[in-house]
């Protein structure tokens, strides 16, 4: 009898220490925040040691701010009590930092992706940099060269300048020259015809014309709308106007379809992204294609990976009617905004994010040729010479625009985003409709911009009837 | 009144042990069921009647997101049409496959089980793998696929597989089944393995040839674990995302999107920073989904109501 109940008690126990094990590894998460925190301990002096964390998917810094921040840990933050936890995230990062925030576990300090900071800001998920200790010097250096409606909300800055985000045509001249062409295409009538006769002559062995279709979200914005800019004045959205205006990329779109037609496009684009696209590019198979300043490091690894070489030619984006040129486009990038969790520790928070856009992180990056820095006073000491090619071409902005930022990260819009539709446009069939598409594509998107200002949103950051982007 | 006999009564409470033990023993998979499952899908419906973006505080939209899905978003019922075709394919390729594969491989020889673990072994396969390879051995430019073609004079030149809708769709197609067959033929020697011996030895002693064996005693004593391999088989097929978002990430032109890729694209910006998540939106997708799943599924099971019931 006595055995027969231990027989049934054994297993209830066991039932209830699972559940029991279960509830009490709920509670476990909670301990292993606080476990976390008491890490925070002291470094033999009076200063209390905290954890800063910083927060990023920017990977090339990783190797100039690794040894940085070692060294900073080791010596001054024992000092300033403050150890710094440096992340650098994947391709999800956007994703897990907006978890992140809703869930109050973001770091103090993290990169912001994206373009529009409003909805960040409004769920008070950005400190101003005006309010922190020191806030207001730090932003002194850039007084000139900050951004409303990108970096500065409502005379209140949320981060600063840090990079340029520049766009060129990029050419392989030696796949010209073989095909007789001894100066780049300045038009994009010119782009088909050279892309023809190079795909012809060198029968299968090299296309003219490259393009990455796979990862349209990356694609549809840099390598096309923003390449249309120097035809158009505009990347999709004409801030004369407040309004969107795809449609004017219709001739642009043709061009390309053309050369699809005509077979001058590398094949397989449809499952390739930019790295897939720039390592045949550096094989010598592409002689043409569009190119943003982070591809010159692209470029240069893949040389070193394959062992190839060649004579690298950048230049100004071609343009649908040369009487009616514009500027390349080029967009200021910042690096760090504040998170809400700085408000533990304002000074130590602060203390970092001036660590991170110092002099010698910023010239270290430059000097490098991870980056292009924004500050013009750090591009002054940048070397006489580059050993990455394409570097000085990239770093020439004379005929850039810095674009404004454009509302569409603040709309929620209706059926596929304006890079997809412009994908698809390319990888779908070569007589597509191409007007129509960007005809609904404009209709989908003004809609949401007028519903966003009904909701409030403020239209004056995004309408400058100034705007000008013709190349003089 | 009567007293009930003593063994009744400690019958009934034996019973009631036994019943009180058996919740406490179900109790954590409960538990995590409703917190893992129940929950999220109660939340999943809620966030449906809303426009929420994961930022701005959410705002109840009614039914407008089941309106836009059912008027204005041709695009999904595209993915779900494609979902179809890629199941239909798989189907028909995968499912007599993995069952040749089984009757083929079921029984004891060393060399079977061999053959068992080699076909199996693309199952551990991590899918983004998979798609990474896949996508190398078809590439249109040097992949093996195009070579081995031109090296047979079976076409001139490259055959672009990711130019085009139906060749996309038939490299995810052969990607998946790939993956997949291996483990349907582990479920299906698994049900072979039930099925009495003596029944083959009474077919032998009458004198039964190998087809007719296999149509009038395999099939039909295998059909009850078919069943339950091609109910999975459908609802993991409809919910297949990872190998086409790795494979050809919906193109050429959004083509080859399926259901869940394209529902997954509104919940998570993969990639396309300037634009907002659309948590209700998607919610209302995942819903509707999920619904023609249960009809699909539904109308299976009663298609099949009948199958097994030999007895």
């Amino acid at each position: 009898m006595h055995s027969q109940t231990m027989i049934r008690v054994g297993p209830a126990c066991l039932g209830l220490t699972l559940v029991m094990g279960i509830l009490s590894g709920c509670t476990g998460s909670s301990e292993g925040n606080s476990a976390k925190e008491s890490g925070n301990g002291s470094n033999g002096s009076n200063t209390k040691m905290e954890t800063v964390r910083v927060w990023t998917n920017d990977g090339a810094y990783k190797p100039i701010m690794d040894p940085i921040i070692e060294e900073y840990n080791k010596g001054e933050g024992l000092k300033d009590g403050i150890r710094i936890e440096y992340k650098v995230f994947g391709s999800d990062y956007n994703d897990v930092l907006k978890v992140a925030l809703a869930a109050g576990q973001a770091p103090e300090l993290y990169k912001f992706v994206g373009t529009v900071k409003e909805p960040f800001i409004s769920s008070g998920w950005m400190l101003p940099i005006d309010d922190l200790p020191g806030g207001p010097d730090f932003l002194k250096t850039y007084k000139d060269i900050l951004i409303n409606g990108y970096t500065t909300f409502g005379g209140k800055s949320y981060s600063v300048p840090y990079k340029v985000l520049s766009t060129k045509f990029m050419y392989n001249k030696d796949l010209l020259k073989k095909s007789g062409f001894n100066t780049p295409p300045a038009t994009w009538d010119e782009v088909v015809s050279y892309a023809k006769k190079i795909t012809n002559d060198n029968k299968g062995s090299a296309y003219g014309y490259g393009v990455h279709l796979k990862d349209s979200a990356s694609s549809g914005k840099w390598y096309f709308a923003s390449q249309f800019a120097s035809s158009v004045g505009h990347m999709g959205y004409d801030f004369t106007k407040g309004k969107f205006a795809f449609s004017d990329f219709t001739p642009n779109i043709q061009k390309i379809l053309q050369m699809k037609a005509d077979g001058s496009i590398f094949p397989g684009g449809e499952g390739m992204d930019n790295d897939a696209l720039m390592a045949q590019f550096a094989a010598g198979r592409i002689a043409m294609l569009p190119g943003v300043n982070w591809d010159v490091s692209a470029l240069d690894k893949f040389w070193k990976e394959i062992g190839t070489h060649f004579e690298l030619g950048v230049v100004d984006t071609p343009v649908m009617d040369p009487a009616k040129k514009y500027k390349n486009y080029a967009q200021i990038a910042d690096a760090l905004c504040i998170g809400p969790s700085a408000k533990n520790m304002p000074e130590k928070a602060m203390k970092v994010y001036e660590l991170f856009h110092s002099d010698k992180v910023l010239k270290d990056i430059q000097n490098n040729e991870v980056d292009f820095i924004a500050r013009q006073d750090i591009q002054a000491q940048a070397p006489a010479s580059f050993k990455k090619a394409g570097t000085a071409e990239f770093g020439d902005t004379s005929n850039s625009y810095l674009a404004l930022t454009p509302p569409d990260g603040g709309i929620t819009v209706e059926g596929q985003p304006y890079q997809n539709t412009i994908v698809n446009l390319i990888a779908g069939p070569a007589n597509a409709d191409v007007a129509a598409v960007l005809a609904d594509l404009d209709k989908r998107y003004n809609s949401a911009l007028d519903k966003a200002v009904n909701g409030g949103m403020d239209m004056s950051l995004y309408v400058n009837k100034n705007w000008d982007t013709r190349s003089k | 009144m009567r007293s009930l006999p003593k063994n009744t009564v400690k019958q009934s409470s034996i019973y009631r042990q036994d019943t009180v033990q058996s919740y406490l023993m179900l109790a954590p998979m409960l538990i995590g069921f409703a917190l893992f499952t129940i929950y999220p899908m109660v939340w999943l419906i809620r966030w449906s009647w809303f426009h929420y973006d994961g930022i701005s505080p959410p705002s109840f939209a009614g039914f407008d997101n089941y309106v836009r899905a059912f008027t204005r978003d041709s695009h999904y019922w595209d993915s779900l049409v494609n979902t179809f075709i890629i199941v239909i394919a798989k189907f028909v390729l995968e499912i007599p496959l993995a069952l040749f594969l089984a009757v083929v491989l079921n029984s004891g020889k060393k060399i079977n089980s061999f053959f068992r673990t080699v076909f199996f072994s693309p199952t551990i396969v991590s899918t983004a793998i998979v798609g990474i390879v896949f996508f190398l051995m078809f590439e249109p430019f040097l992949g093996s696929v195009n070579q081995l073609l031109k090296a047979f004079h079976l076409t001139e030149t490259n055959i672009n597989w990711f130019g085009n809708k139906w060749l996309a769709d038939l490299v995810i197609v052969i990607a998946s089944v790939w993956k997949g067959f291996g483990v349907n033929m582990i479920f299906f020697i698994m049900g072979l393995q039930n099925i009495p011996q003596e029944i083959y030895e009474c077919a032998d002693i009458d004198g039964v040839n190998k087809w007719t064996r296999f149509t009038k005693i395999t099939l039909p004593l295998l059909a009850p674990t078919g069943k339950v391999i091609m109910m999975l088989f459908i609802v993991n097929s409809i919910k297949m995302s990872d190998l086409v978002l790795v494979l050809t990430n919906g193109q050429p032109g959004g083509s080859t999107e399926v259901v869940m890729s394209y529902t997954f694209k509104y919940f998570f910006s993969y990639g396309a920073a300037d634009s907002i998540s659309q948590y209700g939106y998607s919610s209302a997708l995942a819903v509707i989904t999920a619904i023609i799943l249960t009809v699909v599924v539904g109308l299976y099971m009663r298609l099949t109501r009948n199958v097994g019931n030999y007895y």
